[in-house]
């Protein structure tokens, strides 16, 4: 029983970094539209959206493909 | 009988169960590293041959749509994945369904948008934009394939708990991967200018 | 059995990829029957229907749907069907290569018939393309994937105290891709052939017939094949090794496997890259290459080198590796410098990406670029020179046992020391201008490869042969193999250099009269070379299945595969071995044995 209702705080603590992590590619992403349709200058938006481009990349694969756990495992937590 | 005297550390099965998780996770990670080599060779070319240059006909509502579709798909696999590690299997099918679903809508608007763009396979940007789609597109739709069958296979528990998650989490893997070419490939195909 | 089957649902596969789209097509108001984008559509359906075939559904794909994986058969009929012991793949690699090494080296000796003389003799012009392409790319495939596959399959989980590859079902997956790759290239030359010999260069490869589409379907699937084959053998070695098998006591195959396979694994994607734009434009009309809408066919020479100049060090970095394996235990000394080869290995993996170019002096790329490749180029005789320093140093004051391998392994540091030296001129931007496309480079490539990596792969091969086959090969026939090889590779190739500094073109079927004397000497010392070869094939025929019965450890070497019975038995070891020492500390005061191979200790 309570080790039942700890699995599930477990699980919706890790579901929440889902929301956020989704929450920042999504600000990103709208970012990266905004700056793309209002920008002239060539050289700052290949700037700007390469910028966004990793950081997105970082967080899908850091916080969603859990990089981490190839040299941490997962047992491991 | 050699497999059942293995060395000791394997005696335990949980403990070898997670081993093999190890080894597969740094495979799948070579390979999509390996694949990613691909993916990143047509960009190049798409750069070597016409800059940043891009077509003025793109639709690019269709392009936010998607592109914001296969975001949110990629945040359903992460949910179906957690949900399994923490041995919740409903919602874990429910958001592999969510996946798929949304991963077929992706296709589908991928489809929609060659059918009615108005540039030519033949010029360079429709070189690029058709060749990079297309072997995306091949990518999204192999990983709608894998997630069909994990989500077929999850119904009798048959991934829960510890390392017998593993083929979700592979799964769910190759799609985030999926997702992470698209996010170079979006701002590439439709943003720069 | 299993063959017939995977030939049957190849057909089947073949029908239905073909026939879907044809009805799709004709929905469309199109033809049924497209050449170019049928082939390419059915092609892979035809490759999944073969891999069900050979057994990839019974002991695979059948769980995958809930069904239970059939267990595979002991003895011969193993060979024949998808099986997952290393052993088994890398003898399956072993024989279909060597297969089509003698099948690509028929067709060298049909080039040099036709070579022999100026004017037509055997081929009209598209038959000799056909051939030079065949033996090109039959050759290049030959030469990225027997040493690592058979030997490495074979004996580097052995020598680090594995039971099996990392990935044995993957392993058996890459292996049963390369026979449609071989029967598709057969069938190629058969409808025609291609022209644009291994490289396909455009504009020609998108231009010319449909056999080069064939060509691309084909060489695709072999890179697969290599990456699948690299990924395994880095995750093999990264996580399989015995307890005690420190990275510094890796046997040196072992680190040449590893080398190899990082570049396989890292660079392949550039041929398929290169390939698959080529197959783009030739099948739904893209414009990577077709000048007339902006396309550049240097980009081709771009991608393509990007993979096929670190290609070389996948073929030669495992046969590095064999060779110091071989001279180190057959002088019976420690290896000379083992660090500082490990060193040079993994420096050449990091130098091979960043050379490329040097395949374009003559191309009309950006003047910039010329004066980085060349020297980017040299710098590759660093740690290339560090290795046979090593190789020096190893066999200087040893005591020198010359058997067969042992003849092979020397003859390899003769050889590719020609090879390399060679290649200063080719790297070199101005000797380059006036050496390129002529047959100074055929003979330095041959001096690199063949006389380099096929050399390393026979010494390997008669090296390990008593190990794998369980049986000891004639050493007689193993040195007239030996000798007629090594005079006739010699006596072929020094005068193509010096052809090729006179000006003849490679590639071309014909040639004008002034080159005859020349070419007749280089086509009768071709047949000597070739004649080498029935020696070989009589040898391992005849000794496989009469030879005597081999020991344990002929040769009294040390590391892991020489402690286990000839052939080793199905798991390898019954207690994982546990290591204690280097692998080579021959004649080292005080040194323990390289491994235990019973009381194994828990590891952590
Ligand atoms: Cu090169």
């Amino acid at each position: 029983m309570s080790k039942q209702s700890h699995a599930a705080a477990g699980e919706s603590a890790d579901q929440r970094t889902g929301f956020t992590v989704f929450l920042i590619l999504a600000v990103l992403t709208i970012a990266e539209y905004i700056v793309a349709v209002g920008l002239d200058s060539k050289v700052a938006l290949v700037v700007m959206l390469s910028v966004a481009a990793i950081a997105k990349c970082w967080a899908i694969v850091v916080y969603f493909m859990h990089v981490s756990r190839l040299w941490r495992g997962e047992e491991a937590h | 009988m050699a497999v059942a005297t293995h060395d000791n550390a394997h005696a335990d099965p949980t403990a070898h169960a997670w081993e093999r998780v190890r080894i597969n996770r740094l495979g799948l990670w070579l390979f999509l590293f390996s694949d990613a080599g691909l993916f990143a060779l047509f960009a190049a070319s798409r750069f070597y041959l016409s800059g940043t240059a891009r077509d003025p006909h793109l639709n690019q509502a269709l392009g936010l749509a998607i592109t914001s579709l296969l975001l949110l798909s990629s945040l359903t696999a992460y949910r179906a994945e957690t949900a399994f590690v923490h041995g919740n299997t409903a919602r874990g099918r429910a958001m592999l369904l969510a996946t798929i679903v949304m991963g077929l809508m992706f296709a589908g608007g991928v489809a929609f948008e060659w059918a009615t763009a108005e540039f030519p396979v033949a010029e360079l940007y429709g070189t690029a934009f058709y060749s990079m789609t297309g072997m995306h597109a091949f990518h999204v739709i192999t990983g709608i394939l894998f997630l069909a069958v994990v989500w077929a296979r999850s119904g009798d528990g048959h991934f829960s708990g510890g390392p017998k998650v593993w083929p979700i989490t592979a799964t769910v893997m190759y799609w985030h991967f999926v997702d992470v070419v698209w996010v170079f490939f979006y701002p590439t195909l439709y943003l720069l200018k | 059995m299993p063959l017939l089957l995977g030939f049957i649902f190849g057909g089947v596969g073949f029908a239905v990829g073909a026939g879907l789209l044809g009805a799709i097509r004709t929905s469309m108001g199109l033809e049924f029957w497209s050449t170019d984008m049928s082939w390419s559509i059915a092609y892979p359906v035809a490759l999944l229907g073969w891999l069900a075939g050979v057994g990839g559904w019974k002991y695979w794909a059948t769980e995958w749907f809930g069904g239970t994986p059939a267990v595979s058969p002991k003895g011969v009929s193993r060979y024949f069907e998808f099986n997952m012991d290393h052993k088994v793949i890398g003898i399956q690699y072993g024989v279909t290569f060597v297969a089509l090494f003698l099948l690509s080296g028929l067709t060298a000796m049909a080039i040099r018939y036709e070579l022999m003389h100026p004017g037509m003799q055997l081929f009209n012009e598209d038959q000799y393309n056909a051939a030079m392409s065949f033996h090109g790319i039959g050759m290049v495939a030959v030469a990225v994937a027997i040493v690592m596959g058979c030997f490495g399959n074979y004996v580097v989980p052995i020598m680090i105290g594995a039971r099996d590859m990392a990935f044995p079902r993957i392993n058996a997956l890459s292996f049963w891709l390369v026979p449609p790759v071989a029967i598709t290239l057969v069938i190629a030359v058969l409808l025609g052939g291609w022209d644009t010999g291994w490289t396909a260069y455009p504009p020609l490869s998108v231009l010319t017939k449909s056999g080069q589409t064939l060509f691309n379907l084909a060489v695709t699937t072999f890179g697969v094949v290599s990456i699948l084959g690299g990924i395994n053998f880095i995750v093999t070695i990264i996580y399989e090794r015995a307890p005690g098998m420190t990275w510094g006591r890796l046997p040196i195959m072992v680190w040449g496997t590893f080398a190899g396979s990082i570049i396989a694994f890292f660079f392949t994607q550039g041929f398929a890259a290169g390939l698959l734009m080529v197959l783009f434009d030739r099948v739904i009309g893209t414009s990577f290459f077709g000048a007339a809408h902006g396309g550049s066919a240097l980009l081709y020479e771009h991608v393509f080198w990007f993979y096929s100049h670190p290609a070389v060090y996948v073929m030669v970095l495992p046969a590095f590796g064999a060779v110091l394996e071989v001279l180190s235990h057959m002088s019976r000394k420690p290896l000379y410098a083992y660090k500082w080869v490990v060193g040079a290995m993994l420096g050449i993996v990091a130098l091979s990406g960043v050379v490329w170019a040097h395949h374009m002096f003559t191309s009309g790329m950006a003047d910039y670029l010329h004066a980085p490749f060349l020297v980017l180029t040299e710098m590759i005789s660093i740690p290339t020179g560090i290795i046979f320093l090593s190789v020096l140093g190893t066999i200087w004051a040893g005591r020198l046992w010359v058997r067969t391998p042992m003849l092979f392994a020397l003859a390899f540091i003769f050889n590719f020391t020609i090879g390399g030296l060679t290649g200063i001129y080719l790297a070199d931007m101005p000797t380059d201008v006036h050496l390129h496309d002529t047959y100074f480079v055929v003979a330095h490539f041959h001096y690199t490869i063949m006389g380099g990596e096929i050399f390393a792969l026979f010494a390997a091969l008669y090296y390990w042969f008593p190990k794998m086959t369980g049986r000891e090969f004639n050493e007689t026939l193993g040195k007239i193999h030996f000798f007629i090889m090594f005079i006739g590779f010699q006596l072929t190739f020094i005068p193509m250099f010096q052809v090729g500094v006179r000006g003849m073109n490679r590639r071309i079927a014909d040639f004008p009269a002034a080159y005859e004397g020349a070419n007749v000497w280089i086509s009768m010392s071709g047949f000597l070379l070739g004649i080498s070869f029935i020696f070989f094939t009589v040898n391992m025929i005849l000794s496989w299945v009469r030879g005597r019965q081999a020991a344990a450890n002929p040769w009294g070497a040390s590391t892991l595969e020489w402690q286990i019975s000839s052939p080793p038995p199905e798991h390898n070891f019954d207690e994982i071995p546990v290591i204690q020492e280097g692998p080579y500390e021959y004649g080292v005061p005080g040194a323990t044995p390289h491994a235990r191979l019973t009381g194994a200790v828990k590891h952590a």
